[in-house]
């Protein structure tokens, strides 16, 4: 396979990588290395990408789970630099902002949910998959998704409409 | 769309229940329409959906980052190659002789050549002088 067909292959679908990266990490430099990484794991596979049905399912899976273990190395980064909180405060800061920058509410409010549901919230609502495709990419039935689906929509419902008493009291 | 139908599509869609075709319904619904304030929060949700899908990936694809250890056959060839001109450089000389050893065998060799020349020419001395005593030995038996 040359690097044109590769590119063609991954076009349709890097923006959605990169939105889940996105949607996991928080923070875009992370993102970006994320889509990086994943892509060029997809170019090593290259062989096999075809005979896989879905290459973008399968890129998803990738992504989500390549994502999740950056986001528990951070965490333990997190941990073991407590004591030398320079680097520490000076990466949650620009974390902070990089949240606050352009992310409207809604996102606010999906980040703090469960990773379960935020990631099939995303899957569903911003990027429309099928129950089905979704099964797929996070490799759970789609009983579970349905109702991980239903708590994160009335979570995000509920703390909207909190805002919305406050703003008006 | 009439509000009754709204509330039943809304209801499905916080139970998780509804198709994707509905669910672009509601997002179109919620797209052009000013609703009542108790529908705000869904509104928000719906625009906020669609509006994050103008976040994209904009930097080019680039697959042929350079990586050290992508080849590391290649990085061995180049070690042993690396040891194997060190380890010749330094045997090369064979002899180990630095060029003032050289040099200072090439005049001991010189003065060796010179030495036996000299030394042919005393052998060729002791020979006359073997002549010289033979010829003492005869004159003494001749005039005792």
């Amino acid at each position: 396979m040359t690097e044109e067909e590769f590119v063609i292959i991954i076009t349709p679908f890097k923006d959605k990588i990169y939105r889940l990266a996105r949607r996991i990490l928080v923070s875009t430099d992370e993102a970006e290395d994320a889509v990086q990484e994943v892509l060029l794991k997809l170019w090593k596979g290259r062989d096999r990408i075809k005979s896989y049905k879905k290459p973008e399912a399968f890129a998803m899976t990738m992504t989500k789970n390549y994502c999740l273990d950056r986001l528990k190395s951070k965490q333990a980064g997190h941990l073991t630099i407590v004591h030398s909180s320079y680097t520490a405060s000076k990466e949650r800061l620009q974390d902070q902002i990089e949240a606050n920058d352009g992310v409207s509410i809604v996102f606010k409010i999906m980040d703090t949910l469960p990773e379960q549901q935020k990631l099939v919230l995303q899957l569903r609502d911003v990027e429309q998959y099928e129950f089905k495709e979704i099964a797929q990419i996070l490799e759970m039935n789609e009983t579970a998704i349905r109702v991980a689906l239903s708590r994160a929509r009335k979570t995000i419902r509920e703390e909207l409409t909190k805002q919305y008493n406050y703003g008006v009291s | 769309m009439e509000s009754v139908k709204l509330k039943t599509l809304l209801n499905s869609y916080l139970e998780g229940t509804t198709t994707l075709a509905q669910e672009s319904q509601l997002r179109n619904y919620f797209a052009i329409t000013e609703v009542a304030p108790d529908l705000a929060p869904f509104k928000e949700m719906f625009d906020d959906f669609s509006k994050v899908e103008a976040e994209t990936y904009n930097k080019p694809v680039s697959i042929n980052r350079p990586n050290f250890w992508q080849k590391p056959w290649q990085y061995g060839i180049a070690a042993i190659l690396v040891i194997g001109v060190g380890v010749s450089l330094f045997m090369l000389p064979g002899d180990g002789l630095s060029s003032e050893e050289r040099l200072a065998i090439k005049q001991y060799e010189e003065f060796k050549t010179h030495m036996q020349m000299i030394s042919g020419e005393l052998n060729n001395g002791i020979g006359e002088l073997a002549y010289l005593s033979e010829f003492e030995k005869a004159s003494e038996q001749i005039f005792k």
